[in-house]
Parts: structure tokens; sequence; C-alpha cells
């Protein structure tokens, strides 16, 4: 008997154990809870918005997105950015440390979750499909109420991401620079045995690379000069020579809806059914057959810059400006080649790369609106956040707004170095190398200005919110075929890309490519652009 | 009369009742994990019907009808996906219970204890492997720099372009049959063998007496005592027809795009699905899809069973 009622204890026991567990767990598995929940705390707070000054420090929490690990000294910085917001606006910020790689994928499952984020990153994700499904809190009250600094900027800089139905659901960090250029960072290493073209300004083509490539792989057998690897190749990030080595707009949306090429055109085409792209997977494969190409690249599990670090691949593709310039010296070491493939041009890529966001799941909405605002304002409070502490993790020298390591400190043993350049207005922000001071990137800036694409002018973003579902299925294409396309990877070329090219068609990129020159045309049309 | 038999009825009850109270105890917590695990969720099977909106919630949500099996059908997916998944099963199971039995028979005449013990261990090593793991071997073997098979095996031959097999689908069947082979045969093995070892040594001897030879012996006495077995991991099998190794088909193919019409099966497109898209309403419709298409393969397994053999049904 006494058996028994053990038995039943013990059964009872796992028992509730076993509901315990499962209902912590169905509980933030329901989206429906937390949604009602965050509706009823965003109400009494916006009654109560005018007396925000009495006293209570609100608490905020701000995904901190990084792609190298979290610093030793996250709580230091932490608290030196509490130093200054609860003073001024009496917010207690507390940092989410997220890989990039992690937001990409856990957002939508934080968010259908529950998971309370005051402020969301978006980071190389489209925000418009977010907001779309009703993750992200509309703006406008709040930054009217709250965000006055945000809204100046706006007027000035194309930071703001509005839906179609007027509002706004995110914000971008102001730049240091605005505009692009396509370019091939090649090591310094390598400069003895290329020969270059004299002037720095050159662009080169497709062959001309070809051709220094050739030098390179003739005198370093056992390097792969072009480096592209397959995992770091998607649908909202394709960084593949193409998409930097011609003047290319996708306004706004990404390639998936068309791009216009070149400055002048108006016509908005499929960017994977030109016959430029065509020649340049041609030149690819031809690349990846004389060895320039990790035979890899698709499959690799290893990045492109790791790759380069071990010098196993030579170049970097990435843009060209005055900041980029400084970070690839700084990865890449002293005498790092810029080989510019295309002049400097604006198009109307505009804020959706970074994208600020309140999501559903916040808890303070208005206290996360107020410390956007003063990050943008208080350039001081945006320092700390992106760069730690003062005389711990860097030190002002001589010049204006350049910084250096403290004696003993460097990049791989610094407490807190490796936040993404995200925050507030950027025109304020430290620089460790003249380079990438403010007067090369104003320099920079007024040079793209000058050539703008016929979207540039304006600004022009299309409207995607009737197509998420047929974009999504465009990128699945997108992802399914570049990785191995744009490596030069594929046996058979032509046979891989009729497959391409017909999936993406059944996707229904024509009809999206369509409703696209729709929009422009009577953007254009109204705006008075020819 | 009505009064007695009311009467002895509750008491019988009560007596099963009280023989039973402790199995049913014993029983409660996997009941009560099944309910919140596997029959609360089910509710989830809406969202395949519901353009989601985060701020309304599931309930809230518009209703969208079929909108989101539109992208499974109209794409070719739901084909694919539902012919590789259940070919590549259909050929699992057939091979799967060829190969273990023949292996099974052969340690089971290996006299030296010694080599049939190391024989055993060696061949169950791949099962207790993660596919991660093996996903890395089939590299090793298969990458196009480094891989064994196109920097030494082929030059050995004279063959010098290399074969990029992970853009390749032809090699794929293949290599999927092979690697599920090498890394579940050991287990399979072990259930056949330790069979084969419980049958009386008599019937043996007996066949001996009357001159039958090996083969005589395997196919009149092993393989009709290894029936009950094979039926009952048959039927196991065909259960889990429409799901697949995960592991093997996204790890091992390391996701690779051109040969997705051989390795996507149901569970990589989910996943992919899912962590591309971040469409809940899409990869629920397609979960929506499994368990549907399960349903019908396991009761016409069922159906089938029973027809040959009644008494091994499962309902």
């Amino acid at each position: 008997m006494k058996k028994r009622l053990m038995a039943a204890l013990l059964a009872a026991v796992l028992g509730t154990g076993v509901l315990a567990g499962c209902g912590g767990g169905s509980d933030s598995g329901s989206a429906a809870a937390p949604a009602a929940e965050s509706q009823e705390s965003t109400e009494p707070a916006a009654e109560a918005a005018a007396p925000a000054d009495n006293g209570e420090v609100k608490k905020i929490i701000v995904t901190w997105v990084h792609y190298a690990g979290v610093g030793s000294d996250m709580q230091a910085v932490t608290d030196a950015v509490n130093e200054i917001t609860i003073p001024e606006i009496g917010v207690e910020v507390e940092f989410m440390p997220m890989s990039i790689n992690d937001t990409m994928t856990k957002y939508s499952t934080y968010i259908a979750s529950g998971e309370r984020m005051d402020c969301m990153l978006l980071l190389f994700q489209d925000p418009l499909q977010y907001y779309n499904n009703g993750s992200l809190e509309p703006l406008n009250d709040l930054l009217d109420t709250y965000g006055q600094t945000i809204k100046g900027l706006a007027e000035e800089f194309p930071i703001t991401a509005t839906a179609a139905d007027g509002n706004i659901y995110g914000f971008a960090p102001v730049d240091q620079y605005y505009g692009t250029q396509g370019c091939v960072y090649l090591k310094g290493k390598y400069a003895d045995v290329v020969t270059l073209n004299e002037d720095p300004d050159h662009v080169y083509t497709m062959d001309e690379l070809g051709e220094i490539f050739a030098q390179v792989k003739a005198a370093y057998p056992e390097v792969y000069p072009y480096n592209v690897v397959g995992n770091g190749i998607n649908a909202s990030n394709i960084p593949g020579l193409f998409s930097g080595g011609f003047v290319t707009d996708n306004m706004g949306s990404g390639v998936h809806s068309g791009v216009l090429m070149g400055t002048d055109s108006t016509t908005i085409v499929d960017l994977f059914e030109t016959e430029e792209y065509y020649n340049y997977l041609k030149t690819v494969k031809e690349w990846f057959d004389a060895g320039y190409i990790l035979p890899d690249a698709a499959t690799t599990d290893s990045t492109g810059t790791d790759l380069l670090n071990s010098d196993v691949t030579a170049t970097a593709l990435t843009a060209f400006n005055p900041i980029v310039y400084a970070d690839e010296i700084a990865n890449m070491g002293e005498g790092t080649i810029p080989l510019k493939t295309t002049v400097p041009y604006y198009a109307s890529t505009a804020a959706g790369l970074v994208t600020w966001t309140i999501p559903v799941t916040a808890q303070e909405p208005e206290a996360a609106m107020k410390f956007y605002n003063l990050v943008y304002s208080n350039a001081d409070l945006m320092n700390t956040i992106m760069w730690g502490i003062e005389g711990k993790h860097f030190v002002k020298t001589d010049e204006e707004g350049v910084i250096a390591f403290p004696e003993g400190v460097d990049a791989s043993n610094s407490g807190y170095y490796n936040t993404f350049g995200v925050w507030g207005d950027r025109r304020d922000q430290y620089v460790w190398d003249p380079i990438a001071g403010k007067e090369p990137n104003e320099a920079y800036t007024a040079l793209t200005m000058a050539n703008k694409t016929k979207a540039g002018i304006g600004n022009y973003q299309f409207d995607t919110s009737a197509f998420t579902g047929q974009l999504a299925n465009i990128d699945t294409v997108l992802n399914q075929y570049l990785p191995t396309l744009e490596t030069g990877s594929a046996p058979d070329l032509d046979d891989a890309y009729n497959k391409f090219i017909s999936a993406l068609k059944s996707a229904g990129i024509d009809t999206i490519i369509a409703e696209n020159q729709k929009q422009l045309d009577a953007y254009l049309e109204a705006n008075g652009i020819q | 009369m009505a009064s007695s038999k009311a009467a002895s009825k509750p008491k019988k009850k009560h007596i099963q009742w009280k023989k039973t109270i402790a199995i049913y105890t014993l029983l409660a917590p996997a009941l009560l994990y099944f309910l919140f695990n596997n029959y609360i969720p089910m509710f989830g099977i809406v969202i395949a019907f519901k353009r989601i909106n985060y701020r309304l919630g599931i309930f809230k949500s518009p209703w969208c009808g079929l909108e989101n099996f539109k992208f499974l059908f109209s794409s070719g997916n739901a084909w694919m996906i539902t012919r590789n998944t259940v070919l590549y099963n259909l050929l699992f199971i057939v091979v799967g219970t060829l190969f273990p039995i023949v292996v099974a028979i052969a340690l089971n005449e290996i006299r030296n204890k010694f080599a049939s013990k190391t024989y055993q261990t060696l061949i169950l090593l791949p099962y207790l492997m993660s596919m991660v793991v093996v996903s890395y071997l089939v590299y090793a073997f298969l990458g196009g720099e480094t891989g064994y098979i196109n920097n030494s095996i082929l030059p050995a031959f004279g063959v010098e372009k290399k074969i990029q097999f992970y853009q390749e689908s032809k090699y794929w069947p293949f290599i999927l049959l092979f690697v599920n082979q090498w890394k579940s045969i050991g287990f399979n093995m072990i259930l056949y063998y330790s069979n084969i070892i419980g049958i009386s040594p008599e019937y043996y001897e007996a066949a001996r007496i009357d001159g039958a030879n090996k083969w005589q012996q395997i196919t009149n006495i092993t393989i009709p005592s290894l029936k009950p077995t094979i039926i009952t991991l048959l039927i196991l099998s065909v259960g889990r027809m429409f799901y697949s190794d995960f592991g093997l088909f996204y790890q091992v193919p390391k996701n690779s795009g051109l040969i997705y019409n051989v390795t996507q099966t149901i569970d990589t497109f989910v996943y992919n699905t899912l962590m591309n898209q971040n469409n809940i309403g899409m990869s629920s419709a397609a979960g929506f899809y499994q368990s549907l298409v399960g349903f019908v393969l396991v009761l016409t397994a069922n159906a089938v069973v029973k027809k040959i053999s009644p008494d091994d049904a499962m309902f």
C-alpha cells in the first residue's frame, strides 16, 4: 500500500512538473495574449503622456546587435548610458545583445511569442514585411510628441520609413555620407604583382578585373583572388560584383521587384534577365573554372571575412566611400587598393537597410521614443553607445572628432568594440581614421548627389504592401539559386540559369515589375522628372 | 431483479477502478505530456488559414481561405516534396529491411566471439553520431577543394575534372541512401540479431539431421521466425512515411539550392519557408499538409496490413 502511495505521489509530482513546464511555454506560445497586453499597456500610458517628469524612471529594452560577440564591459557602458538617459529623460536602458544572424530568424518568433523588446533594430531585413504583418507600432503620434529632433532630421535626410497607409514605422540613422560606388578592395600585399591603372578614380571593367585576378593567381597559385561565398549571398544581400559593378537603383525595395539600370533610365527591368547579368554570370563561371574562386564557394561554412583574413582569398566586395575605405584598411591592412567598378552615384535605397522600430511587444513605447530622440540629439550619448567610455575604450586625439585606442588596448582586447554604426546622427560620430572624417564624407556626398538616378531624385520608393506573398516567393527562388550562380559553381550555367529565370517568372516577378513601373511613371509625372 | 443488478454493477466497477488506478496514475504523466505537447497545440492549425497579424493575434487575424496553400501547390513544390518524402521513405524501408537482416544473419554465422563483437560495435558506431558530424564526414569526401574523392580517388583513376557534388542532383539519391543506411544499419541489425539469437538451436539441429544446408536453414527457419519483428518494424516505419530525417536532408546536402529537386523533403521545406520568409502562415500550411497526407498514409497502411495479416494490424 505504501509503495502504491509513493508511486501515485511520484506520478503526481512528475505530472505537475510537466504541467508547469508546458504552462509557461504555452503562455508565451500564444500570440494573442501579448498582443492584447501591449494594447492595454499603451492606452493608459498615452493618457499620462504629459507629466513625463514625475520622477519615475521607466525601463526599456533595446536590442544591441553585434557580429562578433559581446565585450566584457557591456555593463559598464550600459551604466554610462544610463548616467545620461536617467537624468535627461527618466529612462533606464537595458541592452539586449543579439548576433546579426539571430536577428534574421528570431525577431518574428520573439514577436509571435510576446518577448518584450522596446526598441528593435532591423538590419539588412525588409522592415515593411514586419509592418505589414502587424509586428510594428506606427510611430506618427510618438514622433510628434517625443521625437522632434528625429522629425527635424527627417526633413533634411531620407531616414524615415513610411508605409502606404501613411504611417511611419521606423527610421534609419543619419548617415555620415549618402550615395554609393561599386568597388573591389584588393589586399595591399598583392600590389607588387598586379598592374593597376594610374588614375585612382579609374572604373575597372570585368575584363580588367579578370586580368588582375590572373596576375594574383599566377604569383600566388594557392590564393583564390575573387572572394564570393554562398553563405553570404541571399535575396536581401547580393554582394557579388554585379550589384556593385553597375549603376543600379532598386527603389528601396530590393532586386526582387526590378531595377533601373544606369542614371538615365526610367524603364524598370528584371535585373536577372538582363544581358549584363547573364554576361556577369558567364564571367564568374570563367573565373571559377580558372581558379579565381574557391571551389567550395557555394557550400563552404567559412565567411568571406574569415577566408580573407586567412589569405585564402584576396579581395573584399563592398561599396566605396570614405567610411568603408577606412574600415577595409583597418581590416585588410595598410596599402589596401580600392578597384572602383562604377562612378559615384545616388540611388533611392534610402531607409531600409538599417531600421529602428518599436515592435508591438514593447511595453514602454513613449520611453522608447524619448530614448531614440535623445540618441539623435545627444552626440555624447550616441558616441558612448557606439564606442564605449572615454579613457577606457577610446581616447580623443588632437584632431577634432578622431579617436584612438588607449595605450595597451586594441580591437582584440577592448571590452567594448563590436557595435554596428547604427545609432543616431552619425555625422557627429567619432572616427578612428581621418580618411573617414567629416570633410571627406561631405566631399563624397557632394559627388554622389550630383549624379542621381531618376528614382533617386526625390527618393521614389516602391510600395510593395500588396505583394508581400509574391515577393517572399521570389526571395525563396533567389535564396535557392543565387549562392550557386553568383559563385560561378553551376556545372551547367545555361541549364541552371534557365531554370532560375523560369522559377522567377512563375513566382510572379513580371507582375511586380509592371506594378512598380506604373507607380514610378505616376511618380515621375507628378514630380516633373524626365 | 433490477435492483440487484444495479447494486452489483457499481460494486464491480469499484473493484476494477481500485485495480487500475495505480496503472492510470503511472500513465498520467504520459497522458498529460500528449495532451499539452500534441493535442492542445493542434489548435494552431488555424494559422494555416489566416493572414497572421501580430498586432491582432491569432484569433483576430483575418481569414484568408486557402491562400497560404497556394504557394505550396502553384510552384509545383507540393508535388516535389511529396514525391521526395514518400519515395525516399519507401526506398529506406525496403533497403533498410533487407540489409540489416542480411548483416544480422551473416553476423550470426561468425563463430569467433571476439570478431563478432568487434564487427557488431563497428557497424553500430555511426548510429551514435550526430547528423551534423556525419554531414562534415560526407563533406570531407565530397568537397571540391580538399574532398577525398575529388583530390585522391578521381586523380588515381586519371580523372582530372572535379565533380561538383553539391551542385549536381543526379548523385544525391544514391548519396542520401548510402548515408542513411551507413548510419542506421547497425541499430536495425541489432534488432534482428537479438531475435535470431533467440531462435531455439533445436530447430537447426533437427534441420541438419534432415539434411538441410545453410541456405535452406536460413530461408525455412531464420526468416519465418523473424516475420513478426519485420512486420512490427514495417508498420512503425510506414506510420512515419511522411516524415523525414531533417538532419539527413538538411545537413548532409548543406541546403544547397541547385539540388533541392532531389533533396528537399517536407520537413526541410517547412523549415526553409519559416526561416527564409518569416511566414508562419505558409509554414503551418505545409505542416498541415504533412499531417493530412501522413494520416491518410497510416490509415492506408493499416488497412493493407489488416488484409494481409489481421493479427498484426494496429487498429
